[in-house]
């Protein structure tokens, strides 16, 4: 008897750490035959679509072991790495070199907004992921100054397609031909099986895989026990020695970075820029995949990145299609994934108030029935 | 010691980080070239392959830019419906931001039997399309990024 009830708890414990991901998950297999696409552009599509936005994804994980949530502030990054493309472009650097050039000239601007974001995040412990948001519509305003009036007139252009037609600040779109898919056409292997082909860029995946394993020996590292500790318990980690707010610091600061790195991958891939839009999606692209995969705002693994990334895209690619099957419309099954998407930020954040307060319930209702002065 | 051991491995970092940029700027550098396939009588959809880079196809009456890596020759490999019509070598001129090819000078490499086709030297913005715009005023311009806002 007790035997069952264990088991009904664990199935119930199960469902509810994993309710966004089976939600999705159920949408997406309702969705697939809907669509009516063939596995085969389903698959192409993923494996295209995976090696375009995973890197980003990996940006959350370090502020989430840091216990500072979904790290809405790596816009700045994103942002970063677009000001590197510009200069990339505008500085007419091709292939592969042009990646990196843009890398060099992102990093120390993601490396200076990083720390200014970790300050400020420090001030505002327990509001990260709102201050984050804000911190991010902030950064937008100044990079627009930056884009639309300092570029072209006190930062030198010398390219006449990267400048608008008043002849100062950045155009609108920017064409990333130089480095269209430099990363994907590095190593690509085509892959023919009867009648299914696929071309696996997979340039782009080793450097996924490169950070994944510097994800997991990092969190080996002092500094990711650290970031760990503090993640856990800031009052217990400061008493133990480690410099909290430092690593929390750090923590976002290397999320900056790799967002920044994130957006350039992102962007090659695309192969243009809407220079003042594109950074705003990379925030709630990335959150929205991290929680999908089943991550919260205070746990989440490789795998959860992994998932996440691949079933965000799934929806993505069937929901317009099998939005036209069910209501005669393409918009709505693109509005209907957008809703979703939103929707699942929402619903996670819910879910760990949720958790929360059952826990603290819990805890308080184990210390009731304890006996008095009993251990 | 330790002391300068890091500053030491800072200065390495610095060093590489430069070396690096200065091996990308120099290797990776980009040159304009517009292939021009529209300014002659009897104009005909052809593909251009240059070096490693992808075949780009330039449809009849239509202009197609692209970028080379480094000026001097380059390997140029011309198709029409799949077959070669012209492989040899292209010579981007040095000096120059910008360079243009068109049809005519691909026939008479073709017709001269030359393996040798000389880019033309062009201001950058011969081809360049304005871009979409309601207003040129800056302050319409940031209106119009506001106005993409969520």
């Amino acid at each position: 008897m007790k035997s069952k009830e264990m088991t009904g708890k664990k199935i119930i414990n199960f469902l509810s750490d994993n309710i966004v991901t089976i939600v999705f998950l159920v949408i997406a297999i309702i969705a697939i035959p809907f669509s009516k696409l063939s596995a085969q552009y389903i698959i192409t599509n993923l494996v295209d679509r995976f090696a375009r936005s995973a890197f980003l994804v990996f940006a959350l994980i370090l502020p989430i072991l840091a216990g500072m949530g979904i790290n809405f502030a790596m816009v700045l990054g994103a942002t970063a790495g677009q000001i590197g493309l510009i200069f990339a472009i505008d500085h007419r650097i091709m292939g592969i070199q042009g990646l990196i050039y843009a890398a060099l000239i992102g990093i120390p601007i993601a490396i200076l907004l990083g720390w200014f974001s970790g300050l400020v995040l420090n001030k505002a412990r327990g509001r990260e992921m709102v201050t984050g948001f804000i911190l991010g519509y902030f950064m937008d305003g100044i990079y627009q100054f930056f884009g639309l009036y300092l570029m072209g007139w006190i930062i030198p252009l010398s390219t006449a397609a990267v400048r608008q037609v008043r002849g100062y600040g950045v155009r609108n779109t920017l064409g990333l031909e130089p480095v269209r898919g430099a990363l994907d056409k590095l190593i690509n292997i085509p892959i023919t099986i009867g009648t299914f082909s696929l071309n696996l860029p997979l340039g782009t995946f080793i450097v996924i895989t490169l950070l994944g394993l510097f994800v997991v020996w990092f969190r080996k590292t002092k500094l990711g026990q650290d970031m760990r500790a503090v993640g856990q318990d800031q009052v217990v980690a400061n008493a133990a020695g480690i410099n909290v707010d430092r690593t929390r610091i750090l923590a976002i600061i290397i999320s900056t970075i790799l967002a920044c790195l994130g957006q350039i991958i992102f962007l090659q891939n695309m192969g243009n820029m809407f220079t003042y839009t594109s950074q705003r999606q990379a925030g709630f692209f990335a959150a929205a995949a991290i929680l999908v995969g089943g991550a919260s705002v205070t746990h989440a693994k490789i795998i959860n990145v992994i998932v996440g990334v691949i079933l965000v895209h799934l929806l993505y690619i069937t929901m317009p299609l099998a939005g036209k099957e069910i209501f005669a419309s393409a918009m709505i099954g693109q509005y209907m994934s957008d809703f979703i998407n939103y929707g699942i930020i929402s619903l996670s954040l819910v879910l760990y108030a949720w958790r929360n307060r059952r826990n603290a319930e819990l805890a308080r209702a184990s210390l009731r029935g304890a006996p008095e002065g009993g251990k | 010691m330790k002391r300068i051991q890091g500053v030491a491995a800072k200065a390495i970092v610095v060093a590489l980080y430069i070396l690096i940029f200065m091996w990308a700027s120099i290797t990776g550098k980009g040159y304009l070239l517009f292939v021009d396939n529209k300014a002659r009588d009897g104009v005909y959809t052809f593909s251009i392959k240059l070096d490693k880079a992808t075949s780009v196809t330039v449809p009849a009456g239509s202009v197609k830019s692209l970028y080379v890596k480094g000026t001097g020759a380059h390997h140029i490999i011309v198709t029409k419906s799949g077959t070669t019509i012209f492989e040899g070598t292209l010579n981007y001129p040095k000096g120059t931001k910008a360079a243009m090819i068109d049809g005519a000078l691909i026939d008479n490499s073709r017709k001269n039997d030359s393996k040798t086709i000389v880019a033309q030297a062009v201001p950058e913005s011969l081809y360049s399309e304005p871009e979409q715009q309601t207003s040129e005023s800056t302050q319409d311009t940031a209106a119009e990024v506001q106005s993409a806002n969520p």
